[in-house]
């Protein structure tokens, strides 16, 4: 049996947005936030994925996926006249954060934040997905997944840490898994 | 053994470039293709008209007087054109594009697979339609005659 090989899968994805978010969120900062490039050990970083257990520091994003399910077969599961395929859809969660503490502008920059993901999402549509098979020279696949209704949904106050404030955004997003 | 039912992801679609008219029938190295991101809904029907023959005003049997041609439509999303049936090139020896349609089922648990077969198809209404989660193009073929369900298939 060959080693196994599916750079179509729910990885690919997650780091193909992981991706085009990192590199694309750099251009984008405002001056009151600050983008490390290559952080040092312990070092809070500006963008966080996936929950991490590292030091944590607003003004920051973070961003998780939430998983993916099946959304269309198509007839004898053929995607094209050359691969199988079905397109399902993940859920992305994308985090701002930013601390009140002897912070006035808390409210506008939190704002800010969460337009800042909306912008870049809404322009960008489409976005190019990587097989990243080897993770420091991602190939790119000639393929796209699409986002589709980014919302912002409600959040509950922390009582433990009132001066932490956070907006919560969820993307949806579809892509054709060959196989 | 009886076959299990076959559903959606087992059906593929094939096309060939046909030859002539009234049966299974193609002109050599045909084209041929396999459409892809074809949606769930494809369906075929022939119409038959039968005559109800009475006896001292009572029905009593029936007499077939015309069966119409078929008509098979299906959508698909449009993604790869270069697997579309060609429609430059007129089949040999008619006066129209025709394509043979073969519909294969695959059956797992019989180790085989299932058939229906299209004869001398022409497309009509072509129709697209945009769509958020992918653009839709609409095939509706008509065509002389089917044969189905059949253990054999022409395309594989």
């Amino acid at each position: 049996m060959a080693t196994f090989d599916h750079p179509w899968g729910e990885g690919t994805v997650k780091s193909s947005l992981n991706k085009f978010i990192k590199d694309n969120l750099v251009t984008n900062l405002p001056t009151w936030m600050s983008w490390v490039s290559t952080p040092s050990v312990g070092q809070a970083r500006t963008l966080n994925f996936d929950y991490p257990e590292q030091p944590f520091q607003p003004p920051s994003f973070g961003v998780a996926h939430l998983g993916s399910d099946e959304l269309m077969k198509f007839g004898g599961d053929r995607a094209d006249g050359t691969n199988k395929g079905t397109m399902r859809f993940g859920l992305m969660e994308v985090d701002c954060y930013v601390s009140s503490k002897n912070n006035f502008a808390w409210a506008q920059q939190l704002s800010d934040m969460r337009d800042m993901v909306f912008k870049l999402l809404q322009q960008n549509r489409a976005i190019a997905l990587y097989d990243f098979t080897n993770p420091t020279t991602p190939v790119a696949l000639n393929a796209i997944v699409r986002t589709e209704n980014i919302r912002e949904v409600a959040v509950q106050p922390d009582p433990g840490n009132p001066a932490l404030k956070k907006k919560r955004i969820l993307v949806r997003y579809f892509w054709v898994e060959r196989f | 053994m009886p076959n299990e039912v076959r559903n959606l992801a087992e059906g593929t679609l094939r096309w060939v470039q046909a030859s002539g008219t009234g049966g299974w029938a193609t002109a050599s190295a045909p084209a041929s293709g396999l459409f892809g991101y074809i949606q769930g809904g494809m369906n075929f029907q022939q119409p038959r008209q039968y005559e109800t023959v009475y006896n001292r005003g009572t029905a009593g049997h029936f007499k077939l007087v015309r069966v119409e041609n078929g008509k098979l439509s299906f959508d698909l999303l449009w993604g790869v054109t270069a697997d579309y049936p060609p429609t430059a090139v007129t089949a040999s020896g008619v006066s129209t594009n025709q394509i043979h349609l073969e519909w294969r089922n695959t059956a797992p648990e019989a180790g085989g697979a299932l058939y229906w077969q299209f004869y001398n198809c022409v497309q009509a209404t072509p129709k697209v339609t945009e769509n958020e989660r992918g653009d839709q193009v609409s095939f509706e073929f008509l065509y002389l005659a089917h044969n189905g369900t059949t253990a054999s298939g022409y395309l594989g």
